[in-house]
């Protein structure tokens, strides 16, 4: 793998140096899988990375470290919540090196919205919570039925065979439970619930008939897989798995396309633009800015893969302007940057529960529990105030000494065997609903302000609308009630005001429709206006549902792959 | 006058000289120097919350580097300011409650002097709690006994032998018996 990027000069040699059969744009969960495929296909495929490489196991400095290794032995400093306000919300300084530094990559917020992102190699497939969920046609054909936004271009029997696909090669635990809303997947055995989560799960069964609780389906591997995993129980995924016992780009994705002979990938290399050919009517290569030396460089190929993730990838669309397309590439329906969506989150509630006190665990599981959407999935649970629905994530464990000092009065050898005991049973909820596609939230690029590389910084404008505020108080409410039906004491119930984006689940920014007026993706991924470019990221999304949606961005882009292959071969493309 | 008027009226006096007492506090910077000059009466307190007994206690595991440390880099002025001011209230209190020194105090002494500044320090109810956190920063004693907690707990002793800590479980039982005296996993 090329370290930084190359420059060459553009005369006649270096055209052909620089052209490659494909582009692939961002090496994150989406770009990782666009390479594989390409590669795997046989098509040279080149991946422009923004941030600096990152070297599977040799580069997770922090993995093996115990508590006491680090300086601030893992509490933030009052630099870093200064110099990174937004991520560091999100990291600890295990992970820190995984997510951008705030001062260097700036954007603005019209109101609070926050972008937590990394810029490296494996973007952030090295530090997401593995969750992963399919879609239904409750959600495919949701727009549809209730004349919100567009319809989406696909229905679930187009993606499931690719859910199939990518779920057998990613190695997902989990438990089939037979339900139309969350269909069942390729499942290795589940990680098993701790004492407290299976109470509850029979609890819920026994007080409820539209709803179950599962043990939730995370990409970590419960069984060795293809000479990865087994998960060692550790739960310190975000540092990166030395033991390759979770999905991520670097450990899975990238080194498959390596394999292959096909895969150049590099790193330090910012795509400032797609170049459009107006009279070919197909974009034809890339601007690249070297992030270190700022020497721009072209490359060229028949077919791109923007996967640079939603936000990053609408900026680069808004900033490849031309004659042919004055509002960006693709950009006639003007659609480009809006409709960003989140997951809300953080509504919920958590209790204590008073028994199986001689009962405990080993090991950490980097696991929990989940409650599929069990609201307005049909006549019988319809809701007046809100559509859509949310699903639950939630964690029983014994309270420990972080919980427990704060709740311990006095000092001294009591307080001390108190604190260092394992505590009461615990279980925590929440919710994670689903936004609506609205057309004023949105991303676009300001007018003056430049970054670092003469790149334009980009706005973000958000604001949930009634039907998430409504959404809150029945998530909240709804975490209460099975609490107390299960018996539960002590019972918080919570709606902390956190700012959107905090689930890092943005999504929408060029959506998949069928009509060229008023979508920017067809039902393939593919640019309706530029037939050889494919968006296979969160921007495509025409609907955010309630799932954690990066197996959706996989199983799509494996689904656009083999379509841009075969349109390839075609000579279509 | 009506009711919220008169209460105002009444707390207005008192309520400006103490605001602009707190506007002297909370923006002056504490001489930081006294963080370490008072290393070792740290380390007594530490020890006082999380004593030493058949497993290593808060100065075994040298829980007042840390605790300075958090203290210099990781806390906001307000709190940082209020645990300084705290260290030199206690030690005065200490004169006055026992007419020696705190490092020539028994730890009965020691315990009922902190036992007296948590009653003391106990944040107002729920909502009132957060927002004088907000304006005045942590209280000392709760400052203390978080940072004293969580220094003890993830030092190699702490971790090791006054919790249970396993860095590479190898393996997940989600539900088994609790041994006998067994200690809480010192990382969930
Ligand atoms: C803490 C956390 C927990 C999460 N938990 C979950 C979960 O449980 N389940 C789930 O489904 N999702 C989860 N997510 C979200 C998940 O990480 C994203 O949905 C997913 O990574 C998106 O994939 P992507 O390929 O679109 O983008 P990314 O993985 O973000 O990768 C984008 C890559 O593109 C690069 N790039 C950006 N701009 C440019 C440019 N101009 N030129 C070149 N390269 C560029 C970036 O550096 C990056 O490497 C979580 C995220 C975080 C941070
Ligand atoms: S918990 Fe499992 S998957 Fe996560 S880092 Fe540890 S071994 Fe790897």
């Amino acid at each position: 793998m090329l370290d930084t990027l190359k420059t060459i000069n553009l005369n006649g040699t270096a055209y052909k140096a620089n052209t490659y059969d494909a582009i692939v744009v961002g090496s994150g969960i989406s770009g990782g899988w666009a390479a594989k495929e390409l590669c795997e296909k046989g098509l040279k495929t080149l991946v422009l990375e923004r941030g600096r490489n990152i070297e599977h196991v040799k580069d997770y400095h922090t993995a093996f470290k115990n508590p006491w290794d680090f300086t601030h032995r893992l509490v933030n400093t009052q630099k870093d919540k200064e110099e990174c306000p937004i991520q560091s919300q999100a990291f600890d300084q295990g992970n820190k090196h995984f997510f951008v530094n705030d001062k260097e990559h700036p954007y603005i917020q019209e109101n609070p919205f926050s972008w937590v992102r990394g810029y490296h190699v494996g973007g952030r497939s090295l530090t997401w919570g593995r969750q992963c969920y399919r879609l239904s046609d409750l959600d495919f054909e949701a727009n549809l039925n209730e004349g919100i936004a567009v319809d989406w271009p696909i229905r679930y029997k187009d993606i499931a065979p690719w859910y199939d696909y990518v779920e057998k090669y990613v190695g997902i635990s989990g438990r089939k439970e037979g339900l139309s809303q969350l269909p069942d997947g390729e499942f290795l055995p589940p990680i098993d619930l701790n004492c407290i989560e299976a109470y509850f799960e029979g609890s819920v069964k026994k007080n409820y008939t539209d709803r179950v609780v599962t043990p939730s389906r995370v990409a970590n591997l419960t069984e060795a897989k293809d000479g990865r995993g087994p998960c060692q129980y550790r739960n310190l995924c975000s540092r990166g798995c030395p033991f390759s016992a979770y999905f991520s780009s670097n450990g899975v994705t990238l080194p498959a396309a390596a394999v292959t002979g096909n895969l150049t990938l590099i790193s330090n290399a910012i795509v400032a633009e797609v170049i459009y050919d107006k009279e070919k009517k197909r974009a034809i290569g890339v601007r690249v800015i070297d992030t270190i030396t700022k020497q721009e460089t072209k490359y060229f190929a028949k077919i791109i893969f923007l996967n640079a993730s939603t936000i990053a990838t609408a900026s680069i669309l808004l900033n490849s302007t031309s004659e042919a397309f004055p509002q960006g590439l693709g950009n006639s329906s003007g659609q480009v940057g809006h409709n960003l969506m989140d997951h809300f989150q953080l509504a919920g509630a958590s209790g204590i529960y008073e028994g199986f006190e001689d009962k405990y665990y080993f090991g950490r599981s980097p696991g929990s529990i989940h409650i599929p959407r069990f609201r307005n999935i049909n006549a019988e649970t319809k809701q007046k105030d809100f559509i859509r629905g949310y699903g639950i994530q939630g964690k029983g464990e014994r309270l420990s000494w972080n919980d427990l000092y704060a709740q311990t009065e006095g000092v001294g050898a009591s307080f001390k065997d108190k604190i260092t005991k394992p505590g009461p049973w615990e279980v925590w909820l929440g919710g994670w609903g689903e936004t609506l596609p609205y057309y004023d939230n949105k991303i676009t690029l300001d007018p003056v302000a430049k970054d670092n590389w003469g790149l334009p910084i980009l706005r973000i404008s958000f604001e949930y609308g009634d039907n998430e505020k409504a959404m809150r108080k029945d998530i909240k409410q709804s975490c209460k009630e099975m609490l107390e039906r299960a018996g539960f004491t002590n019972i918080n119930a919570f709606d902390y005001d956190q700012p959107p984006g905090s689930a890092v689940h943005e999504m929408g920014t060029a959506r998949m429709g069928h009509d060229p007026k008023t979508s920017v993706l067809n039902g393939n991924n593919q640019m309706h206006e530029v037939p050889n470019v494919f968006i296979t990221d969160g921007s495509c999304m025409t609907s955010s549902a309630t799932q954690n949606p990066s197996l959706t961005y996989m199983a799509l882009t494996a689904r656009a792959c083999e379509y841009a292959v075969e349109g390839l071969k075609k000579g279509l493309l | 006058m009506n009711r919220r008027k008169a209460i105002i009226g009444l707390v207005g006096l008192t309520g400006a000289a103490t605001a602009s007492y707190f506007f002297y506090t909370q923006t002056k910077q504490e001489d930081l120097n006294q963080l370490d000059s008072n290393k070792l009466f740290i380390a007594e307190l530490a020890e006082t919350i999380i004593p030493r007994t058949t497993t290593p206690g808060a100065k075994d595991a040298k829980a007042e580097e840390i605790i300075i440390l958090w203290l210099k880099e990781c806390t906001d002025r307000k709190t940082r300011n209020n645990f300084i001011r705290g260290l030199e209230k206690l030690k005065s209190r200490c004169q006055a409650a026992f007419d020696k020194d705190f490092m020539h105090c028994s730890a009965q002494e020691r315990q009922a002097l902190l036992n007296q500044f948590e009653k003391e320090e106990k944040p107002f109810a729920p909502i009132f709690g957060k927002i004088q956190k907000k304006f005045l920063g942590t209280a000392f004693m709760p400052t203390l006994k978080e940072y004293t907690t969580k220094a003890y707990c993830t030092s190699f002793l702490g971790a090791t032998q006054g919790l249970a800590y396993v860095l590479i479980p190898s393996r997940r039982e989600a539900c088994i018996p609790l041994q006998t005296s067994q200690k809480s996993w010192a990382t969930q």
